[in-house]
């Protein structure tokens, strides 16, 4: 183990002791979330059709759209029943995804 | 795949470009994983392996050429498109994401030497297995309806001929005639289908036999978007459409296929059109391969849809449990893309993290008329099981115009995304 880590990683324990359970729990990753939004906005989030299109948008627009889904500050009958499954840090990871262009 | 380690031992014992090693070390990585059914999991979980790992060795294997899709057929009851035009074929994936697909039956699997056993003696040999084999019905569960019957009295409730058998008795009908649709107890392919299905031919009616009725005879006590169905029936098909609970009548207790009459344990009910929806459990593969459990149906660790009872073997699908998600064409395209990139990251030896899931079913209730329901689903804490994060129906002030358009445009994505 380097240096740096030695110290570093018993604070990071110290400090994940004190978090609250939810904040432990482990997450699905970027390309796990994203993979399961391709049934209704097309693989890699290339739509067909006028469903929107996630490939391709900035980050800070689908953050935004996502956040707003879910706060219900935007209605949409499908959306803001989509986005409530969702944490925000999710709404990050799916942004910076699909903003990179989706890769598998 | 042959691990590293193992990869490394190789080189050990043959020595680099020794002869006489049968091993070819150009397809280190090339793991094969072979998928069973070619229906909307397992032809999303083939293409998805191959995105996700271009270099694996991927198989899909089905029993016919093409593949007749569910969801859409009820539209076909109302004759608003033809039975052909749910044909999904096997050529953009064998083109587009270089995998073999190979039409066999499978006449059996044997876990022990991992092969797929084909007809005539033709083996598939695998590193991974998925199973997406669908359902198969329990012909001995109600008395008087087996297979024979549905020859007669069509279930409708794979599409093909069974399809075609009950559009042309609806159309056949005389105007002021019964259509009955008999829906099992839970649980069983596609819940909102039969409900669907009910609307789609009393579409089809109103226009056509007006004085005709559809009755809905349910061995269950509540059904799925329940609300919005029935305000639909009533703005739409007032007096048409008549949804009778178990609660009221309780269960069949027999079917007179010749006469086509339903008795139950309190009442009988003659149609003129009868569509019986036996139960069901996983598809009979399923069962022979040691898969499922006393429920007919197959328990996985919906991490990774490994199955709980066979190594190395992972069932996706209506065949698997994966409660609280519906039994849906959606639910196993979210499931098979779980199931592939969790067998993609643990040949690599890397943990897939926990899944996320998505079930999203639109109903329509006339063509400027759809209603839907949601689920994502995620881990629960500390357990093997999957819990809904949220979950939800269309609001009822909603505008049900666009939800049709989006149902629609659904199918076209998810007709991409797993066919193309």
């Amino acid at each position: 183990m380097i240096p740096a880590l030695r110290v570093l990683v018993p604070g990071i324990i110290a400090a994940a002791a004190l978090l609250p359970p939810a904040v432990l729990a482990a997450r699905p990753t970027a390309q796990a979330l994203a993979l399961a939004c391709a049934g209704c906005h097309g693989t890699a989030g290339r739509s067909l059709g006028s469903t929107p299109a996630l490939a391709g948008k900035g980050a800070d627009q689908i953050l935004r759209n996502m956040r707003d889904f879910k706060s219900g500050r935007r209605k949409s009958s499908i959306m803001n029943r989509i986005a409530a499954g969702y944490q925000d840090g999710d709404f990050a990871a799916l942004a910076t995804y699909f903003a990179e262009g989706a890769n598998p | 795949m042959m691990q590293r380690r193992a990869f490394l031992a190789w080189l050990g014992a043959c020595g680099i470009g020794a002869s006489g090693c049968s091993f070819n070390p150009f397809r280190w990585g090339s793991a094969k994983v072979v998928v069973v059914g070619g229906g909307y999991g397992g032809a999303t979980a083939a293409k998805y392996l191959k995105l996700l790992d271009p270099s694996l060795d991927v198989t899909l294997v089905d029993k016919r050429n093409s593949y007749l899709s569910c969801p859409g057929s009820n539209e076909v009851l109302a004759g608003w498109r033809e039975l052909d035009s749910l044909r999904r074929d096997y050529r953009r994936l064998r083109h587009r994401h270089d995998l073999t697909v190979v039409q066999a039956e499978v006449q059996g699997i044997d876990a022990d030497r991992r092969v797929v056993r084909l007809g005539k003696g033709e083996e598939l040999d695998y590193d991974r297995l998925i199973l997406a084999p669908g359902i198969d019905f329990r012909w001995k569960a109600i008395d008087g309806y087996g297979r024979a019957a549905s020859l007669r009295v069509p279930h409708a409730w794979t599409t093909g001929p069974q399809t075609k058998l009950l559009q042309k008795q609806i159309q056949a009908m005389d105007d002021g005639g019964v259509v009955l649709i008999t829906v099992p107890t839970s649980p069983y392919r596609c819940p909102p289908g039969p409900y669907e299905r009910a609307s789609l031919i009393a579409a089809y009616l109103k226009r056509y036999k007006p004085r005709s009725k559809v009755l809905i005879l349910d061995a269950k006590t509540q059904f799925s978007k329940q609300k919005l169905f029935l305000k639909g029936w009533q703005d739409l098909y007032p007096g048409m459409v008549e949804w009778i609970s178990a609660e009221k009548e309780g269960q069949i207790d027999h079917v007179d296929v010749l006469r086509r009459v339903v008795h139950t344990e309190f009442n009988e009910h003659k149609a003129n059109v009868l569509n019986i929806i036996p139960p069901q459990r996983a598809a009979p593969i399923a069962s022979e391969t040691g898969l499922t459990d006393a429920s007919g149906w197959c328990p996985v660790d919906p991490t990774s849809f490994a199955s709980s009872r066979v190594p190395h073997v992972h069932v996706i699908g209506d065949a698997c449990i994966a409660t609280p998600m519906p039994k849906s064409a959606f639910a196993a395209n979210s499931q098979a893309k779980v199931c592939a990139r969790a067998i993609v990251e643990q040949l690599q030896e890397r943990d897939p993290g926990p899944p996320s899931l998505i079930n999203h079913c639109y109903s329509f209730l006339a063509t400027d008329y759809a209603i839907s329901v949601t689920g994502v689903y995620e881990l629960a804490r500390g357990k093997k099981e999957l819990v809904a994060a949220a979950s939800g129906e269309t609001p009822m002030d909603a505008d049900r115009r666009q939800e049709a358009r989006f149902a629609r445009d659904w199918q076209l994505n998810i007709r991409a995304d797993t066919f193309e």
